[in-house]
């Protein structure tokens, strides 16, 4: 959010942001309603109103006189209520005159906005949002834009029930949407299914990934129309500033095949301590020795160690990880497939755990899993 | 997969993980085709890791 506020600023767009300044980037306080409100010329009269109550507050204290009290009371409600209606017009006001109106779309159901109607709203990131979120903003819609990658995992579901449902329930959605009803169906999923492609736009150019390193998940879930920007599609990790080239930085894709039986997974031991999602993961040790061989070898080359996430699908795999690197090297990200920080790093280094003679892959086999988050190439979704 | 910007090394057995469905399978085979495949010694590996953790 604050990053399309930064990008926007660039062309004197008026906006606000709305959302609790303290949650927001310094460089975009600016843009705050929050802030506006306080400090702009039609703030000058609602600061007046409020020094005012201020005072009359701090007179009741000196009265002793019961009816001399009661009097400024009255006084107080009156003053408090043109205070609620000049902020009332204030924020209106400043919601008015401004081109855009960034939110969350939580924020977007507040009060500052009630009533407000808008010629377009756009979702970002909308097939990571529940439907009932997304609803929040379309109210005051008409027209909508969502923007987001289909081919990302769906909302966190945590609660069970939510996935399963009655019979009935199915019984009754049978006739009007397919059986997926549930709370991962985004609305983006949704409207591709009620009313096809056709509303689709595809944006083919990324601008994240070398050429190589895109060129896999763009034949596998693009239809290869994946293109990768002029200015990334040969970046180099020796290309970074005070790094060396080295056999390490000047390979794009590296591929670390373990066949042959010498890196064994182990099935973490069912303690009754550990969590049950633990007791049935799996490890690697001597993956986990290349990832840390690995690392050791770009840091010496002179890459930053925030540049570096570990990703791996196993939590037993991650605590092993975590317990060789996080100690030595602080600023690495080490997550799980399904971690919620999806940010893009310079190097990804990814260990997959399985091997073993029976040629169990286990969770692995999800496609959304390996994409992971993806918010650099995008479907686009219109429905007026 | 789509989050490195320069590098994406990715450590595992192609043999196992190839038996995962046509997705894996490709992609394996994509990798030993297109990256730049080691095949890693594991005499020349720390394994231990609890060792590492302390020595600088």
């Amino acid at each position: 959010m604050d990053n399309i506020v930064e990008r926007l600023a660039t062309f004197k767009v008026p906006m606000v942001r709305l959302g609790h300044p303290a949650r927001l980037l310094p460089s975009v306080l600016h843009h705050s309603l929050d802030v506006i409100t306080k400090t702009s010329d039609a703030a000058g009269l609602v600061r007046d109103i409020r020094q005012e109550m201020d005072q009359k507050q701090a007179s009741i204290s000196k009265t002793r006189n019961g009816r001399e009290r009661r009097v400024i009371y009255g006084e107080l409600k009156d003053l408090r209520k043109e205070y609620r209606v000049r902020e009332r017009a204030c924020v209106d006001d400043l919601i008015r005159s401004s081109k855009v109106v960034l939110a969350t779309l939580h924020g977007s159901g507040g009060g500052m906005l009630r009533q407000a109607q808008f010629d377009v709203v756009i979702i970002d990131e909308a097939a990571q949002a529940l439907e009932a979120q997304c609803w929040v903003a379309l109210l005051a819609a008409k027209k909508a834009v969502l923007a987001g990658d289909h081919l990302q995992l769906p909302p966190t579901i945590k609660s069970l029930s939510s996935k399963t449902k009655t019979k009935k329930e199915e019984e009754h959605d049978a006739g009007i949407t397919d059986n997926s009803a549930t709370l991962e169906t985004t609305l983006f999923d949704r409207l591709l299914a009620l009313h096809g492609s056709s509303i689709k736009r595809m944006l083919t150019t990324q601008y994240r990934m070398h050429e190589l390193i895109m060129r896999y998940p763009s034949e596998e879930l693009y239809e290869s129309r994946l293109i990768a920007g002029e200015h990334v599609k040969a970046r180099l990790l020796s290309e970074l500033p005070g790094v060396e080239e080295t056999d390490d930085t000047k390979e794009p894709l590296i591929f670390f095949d373990t066949v042959g039986g010498d890196f064994p997974e182990k099935a973490e031991d069912g303690d009754i301590k550990k969590s049950r999602s633990m007791a049935e993961s799996k490890s690697n040790e001597m993956e986990a020795a290349l990832v840390v061989k690995h690392v050791q070898g770009l840091v010496a080359a002179g890459l930053k160690p925030d540049d570096i996430a570990v990703i791996t699908p196993y939590n037993a795999q991650l605590s092993i990880l975590s317990q060789a690197l996080k100690g030595r090297y602080p600023g690495i990200e080490l997550g799980s497939v399904d971690g919620f920080q999806g940010r893009e790093k310079e190097a990804v280094i990814f260990s997959l755990v399985r091997s073993n003679d029976k040629n169990e892959v286990g969770f692995l086999a999800e496609k959304r899993r390996l994409n992971g988050k993806m918010s650099c190439t995008a479907g686009w979704t219109e429905a007026s | 997969m789509t989050r490195p910007r320069r590098q994406l090394v990715v450590i595992g057995d192609s043999e196992t993980i190839g038996k995962g469905g046509k997705f894996l399978k490709r992609w394996m085979e994509f990798l030993e085709e297109n990256a730049d495949l080691r095949y890693p010694d594991p005499s020349e590996l720390n394994i231990d890791l609890g060792a590492l953790k302390i020595e600088d």
